[in-house]
Order: structure tokens, then sequence, then C-alpha cells
């Protein structure tokens, strides 16, 4: 595979468009200059620096003929919640896209399952799958209350298949993803379809999804991408996000690892660790 | 094959390259991979008195044109406590050392009594000072300019533990030669040198410099040739008295053996790895060139040292 281009040095691009998505989440459009074709792929991410504040790792969550870029933050804390101050016409840096990022595969079925923000890398892939392939695709979209199930309207209009859940009951059905997942995998066994899931959102709910495809033996066919970490490089080198046990990295061996692989990460959905490296509950 | 076991001072390692501080090593996972894929040895980040969160963002930045990394890291660390837990998991055929910074020579007194208490059993194989980050305050460079104070901090060490101590040197100074004599004589078992060099980038369109911390250090190739005058200097000066290991910008066999040849009894990687998705094929295809060297010109390993003083 040839090397993907990546913009190394932060690039201050300005906000063409700033959209909110709901009360502390909006949508921030930027235009990469033509020639870069940086052909990201769903999944990756890139490094969002807010001059003056900090530089956050942020999921692609569209593009569009390699150019204009759609990024999608919830605030969360310091610099987040600054991103969220901004304007259209400020000046943000870029710099990615890093990671891995989903495989496509040659599965019949895909399975997509959003907890919160984490439709945010999935957003992209959905739209990936629809124009590439021939999929059937069915979404599991979960969030905390109804305003937070972010581009409903814009899914609706797509032809895939739709289960919403809140944890508060305010829409659709009323508790986790992994319930509903449960349930599909079961009817599922019947039919002789060939599944791949894809999954993102708080690293509880990832765990959750882990012990469930672990139960159907899919855990080879289920990606996980992790977004409860902090990235200080995106490159692999400086070691702040590097996982127990077999010591991968989620900015470059991830964010995105398949179920076998997290099976043998040792904090996977225990603990997280912040900036000096100490640990803490998740 | 040709033998590359390598020693230094005492200290015996299956082959002369070693990961160096502050790339990968935060966690005991970091660390067995980076052994298992094939270092001789491996370094730990640098660990202080207190939790240490390091500098904001951007703080590491990759500059693709002479592949050289700049970054104000700032020490980030959990505290020598909480590092030493971590520590205690390094599987034991592991050869690691641990790389300390502090503000005095009480403080450096403090970690190394904690680290030989709580690591008995796994004990490291050396201990590296870290007289030379450039880019967090007190610490560092702060203390690792100064003779007198260098050999305050390296005897007051060499007082409290048997294991070996090598004192990590940076180049951001006008003579290196006196540091290295204060370490040499309190007693440090070997000299590491380079850390990395004070940098930084400003951005043109919002004109502010980019690093959170605004300077910083920059290692990578860019800087190979400054750390193989350092080594060569100090090789001049010490010739095979003190064992000298060398670090900056190496990526290739050839690095390797420049660094040999100017007086290096190791080496030590770091920025390197980023062209590598794992560090396994960088260290086989260094020591792969380095034994086909060695056959070529028909000499062993530790022959190989200092050559070019001749
Ligand atoms: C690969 C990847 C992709 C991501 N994609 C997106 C995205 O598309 N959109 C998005 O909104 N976010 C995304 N995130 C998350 C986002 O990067 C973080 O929310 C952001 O970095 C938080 O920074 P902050 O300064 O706003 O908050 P901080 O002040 O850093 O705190 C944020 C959160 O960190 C946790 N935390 C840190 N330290 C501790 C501790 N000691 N104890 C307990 N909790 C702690 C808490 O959950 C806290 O709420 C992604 C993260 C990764 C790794
Ligand atoms: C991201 C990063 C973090 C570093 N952290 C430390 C550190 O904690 N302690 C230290 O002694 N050196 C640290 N260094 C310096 C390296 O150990 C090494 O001396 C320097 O990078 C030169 O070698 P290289 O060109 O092979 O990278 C760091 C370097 C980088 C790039
Ligand atoms: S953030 Fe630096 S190694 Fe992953």
């Amino acid at each position: 595979m040839n090397k993907q281009n990546r913009i190394e040095i932060p690039l201050c691009l300005t906000i063409t468009d700033l959209v909110f998505e709901g009360e502390k989440t909006a949508t921030f459009s930027f235009h990469l200059p033509a020639n870069l074709e940086l052909d990201p792929i769903p999944g990756q991410y890139f490094m969002l620096w807010l001059p003056g504040d900090d530089e956050i790792p942020i999921s692609i969550s569209q593009i569009e003929n390699n150019e204009k870029i759609q990024f999608t933050i919830c605030s969360k804390g310091q610099t987040s919640a600054n991103f969220l101050r901004m304007n259209k016409g400020d000046l943000v840096g870029l710099r990615g896209p890093y990671g891995n990022g989903f495989d496509i595969s040659d599965k019949e079925v895909a399975i997509i399952i959003a907890g919160g923000m984490g439709i945010a890398p999935l957003r992209f892939i959905i739209s990936t799958l629809i124009s590439r392939t021939q999929k059937k695709i069915l979404l599991i979209h979960g969030a905390r209350t109804h305003d937070e199930l972010f581009f409903k309207e814009e899914l609706n209009n797509t032809d895939i298949d739709i289960r919403y859940c809140t944890d508060d009951g305010s829409f659709g059905f009323h508790g986790f993803p992994t319930i509903i997942l449960e349930e599909i995998l079961q009817k599922a066994q019947q039919k002789n379809l060939s599944h791949e899931i894809y999954s993102c959102g708080p690293e509880k709910m990832l765990k959750g999804i882990l012990d469930i495809v672990n139960q159907f033996n899919l855990e080879k066919n289920a990606q996980f991408s992790l977004a409860d970490r902090y990235i200080r490089c995106g490159f692999g080198i400086c070691g702040s996000c590097y996982l127990d046990g077999v010591g991968l990295s989620i900015c470059r061996d991830g964010p995105v690892f398949r179920g076998d692989v997290l099976q043998k990460i040792t904090d996977f959905g225990s603990f997280g660790r912040n900036a000096n490296g100490s640990k803490y509950p998740l | 094959m040709t033998e590359l076991q390598t020693l230094i001072g005492t200290v015996r390692i299956r082959n002369p390259i070693i990961l160096s501080s502050g790339i990968w090593g935060s966690t005991y996972s970091t660390l067995n991979r980076a052994y298992k894929e094939g270092f001789g040895a491996v370094t730990t980040k640098s660990v202080g008195l207190n939790p240490r969160k390091g500098h904001p963002n951007p703080s590491v930045i990759y500059i693709p044109e002479i592949k050289s990394i700049l970054n104000a890291v700032g020490l980030a660390n959990p505290g020598y406590d909480a590092f030493s837990e971590e520590l205690r998991e390094i599987n034991h055929e592991v050869k690691y050392s641990v790389s300390i910074f502090g503000s005095s020579s009480t403080e450096f007194q403090q970690i190394i009594q904690h680290m030989d208490n709580n690591l008995t059993g796994n004990t490291p194989i050396a201990y590296e000072l870290n007289l030379s980050c450039p880019h967090a305050k007190k610490v560092g460079i702060a203390v690792g300019t100064d003779p007198n104070i260098v050999y305050t901090i390296v005897e007051a060490c060499k007082v409290r533990t048997k294991v070996p101590i090598w004192v990590k040197l940076t180049p951001n100074i006008t003579n290196i030669k006196s540091v290295a004599e204060s370490a040499i004589s309190a007693g440090a078992d070997a000299i590491v040198a380079i850390n990395t060099i004070k940098a930084m980038m400003i951005d043109i369109h919002i004109k502010k410099p980019v690093l959170g911390n605004i300077s910083g250090g920059l290692s990578g190739q860019a800087i190979k040739p400054i750390g193989v005058r350092v080594i060569y200097d100090l090789y001049e000066r010490f010739g095979s008295e003190i064992p000298l290991v060398g670090v900056g910008g190496i990526s290739s066999w050839q690095d390797a053996i420049e660094y040999i040849l100017a007086g290096a009894t190791a080496i030590q990687i770091g920025s390197a790895l980023i062209d590598y998705d794992a560090p396994q094929t960088l260290v086989h295809n260094i020591l792969n060139g380095l034994n086909e060297y060695l056959s070529r010109e028909g000499k062993s390993f530790s022959q190989l040292r200092g050559l070019a003083h001749e």
C-alpha cells in the first residue's frame, strides 16, 4: 500500500461553517487545499489545535471530494468547550489524518452501533458503505437522551435501517444499544448471512458489545473505535496512549481494533490514563 | 553472526541498541514489547518526584522535511511512587534502565532509594539521570549545565545505590567536556549523549509559536551530526576510560557505525521509530547491517569503538 499523505505540521484553516447539533455539540467544516490528496479512511482522526489553548484528537465526521472536511465536537472539558465558543472565520490548526481507520470488509450485513458522540466517525463509515458497497446496513443509534441523537434527520434520509435507543427512554427503545444488538444477533443466527460490526462510543459500552459478540463468536468480525483516551503525538512515539497487555497504541495501531485484539488488552473498558500517565477508572 | 553482546561498564546487554527515554517507555507493556521486538535494553520515560501532566499540546510535532521531531512534552509522568508500581510489572528478562529527573540531589536520592526498595527482584540495569531536558523549569538542563551541581547530584546518587549511574547530558552548552568530567569524577558509570536541542516553530498564519510551551527540543535525523561530534569530543577527552552511549538521529546501521567510530560503546534510538509500525524491523536492519560491516572489515564489535580517532 502506498503511504497516505498526511499533514504533520498544524495547518491553520478557517472554519467555513459551524452548525450546532445540540446544546453542547457542533459540527465544524473546513476546506482542505485541493493539492493535498489526503484520502482519509473512515475512523481516522485529526489533531485539532485551538491556538492559545490545546490540541485534541477528533474523528473525521465527513469528507466530500477530499476537500470539505467536517468534525463534530462535543464539549467534555476545557478545550472541547472552548472549541464550541469559536465562530465561522476563526482559525484552527489541523494535522492528520492519523490512526488506522475502519476496514470496509466483504461481509453482507453491516451492523453499526453508535453511543453518543460515537456517531461522528460512524457517520463517515455509513456514507462510505452506502456509496461503495451493496451491504445491508443496520444502525443501532443510542444516546443518553433524545437531544443527543445527532444527525437523526440526515440518517433518516438514507435507506438504512435504524433502531434508536435512549438511556432515559425519551426516544426509541428505553435502554442500552447492547440489548438491541443481542436481539439482532440472535435473530441473525437463523439466517445464513455474514455480519461485520462497527462500533464507537464510551469504552464501557464497547466492552459490553465485546462481551456480546464473543458469545456469538463474532469477535473477529467486530471493529471498535476507542475515543475515551488521551492522545498527545498521534504517531506512536510519545507513549501517552499505549494500552496495557500487548503494548498497542491507540493513536497509531488504533483507534480501531478488532474484538480478538481487544481481548488481549487488559485495561480495556476498565482504566484510562490521563496526561501524566496515571490510571483512572473509566 | 558476529558477537554483538555489549558491555557498558559492568552491564552486559544482548546487543548495543537501546530504546531511548521518552519514546514509548511510559508503561510496562511498551517496555516489554520494545524488548521483545529486539532492543538490547530499554529506557523508561523520565520520572520525577510528583505527577506532572506536561505542557499543553501541540507538544510533539514531526517535521517530515528534516525527518525530525520537535517536542515539548515537559516531562509528563505519574510521579515516582505510581511509576515504580508500573515498573514492577515489567517481565523479568527485560533489561531496562530507569530515567530520572529532579531539581536537587536529595530529590534524586529519594527517587532512587524508593526504586531500589520497590524493584528488588527485577532491578534495573542502570539509573539514567536526565540532566538534560531542555523544556522543563528547574530540572533537566537547569541542573545539567553546571559542573558543580552535576558533581553533587551524581555523587549523592552513587552513595545511595549499587545500581550503575548513567548520566545523560545536553548539547545545549558551550563546554560539555567539563560537565562530563564532573560526572565522571563523581563516579558516573557511563555518559549518555545527547538529549534534544533547543528549538521552536512559528506558524506564519496565526503568527504564534506552535508548541504549547513555545519552545522545545529537536530530535531525529537533523541532530545526528551534532550528536556524533559530542561523542567524538568526549572520546577524544576520555578515551576508553568511560563507556559512552551515543544518541541523536540514528535511523540506520550506517548511523550506528558512525557513532561507534566516533567513540560510542552503545547507541540509543528514539525518533526513528516513527517510520516503523513495529521497531522489530528497524532493530533487525541495524543489527544485520552492523554484522555485515563487521565481517567485511574483519573486526569485532568492540574493536570498532573510536576508530575514527586513530
Ligand atoms: C481517536 C479519538 C477520536 C475522538 N473523536 C472525537 C470526536 O469526533 N468528537 C468528540 O467530541 N470527541 C472525540 N474524541 C474525544 C475528545 O478528544 C476529548 O473529548 C477531548 O480531548 C477532551 O479534551 P478537553 O480538554 O475538552 O477535556 P479534558 O479536560 O481533557 O477532559 C475530558 C474527559 O477526560 C476524562 N478524564 C481525563 N482525565 C481524567 C481523570 N483523571 N479522571 C477522570 N476522568 C478523566 C473525563 O472523561 C473528562 O470528561 C476523540 C478521542 C480520540 C482518542
Ligand atoms: C517525544 C520525546 C520525548 C522525550 N522524552 C525524554 C525524556 O523524558 N527523558 C530524556 O532523557 N530524553 C527524552 N527525549 C530525548 C530522547 O531520549 C533522545 O535523547 C533524543 O530524542 C535524541 O535521539 P533521537 O534523535 O534518536 O530521537 C525525548 C524525545 C522525544 C522525541
Ligand atoms: S499519543 Fe503519543 S504514542 Fe500515542
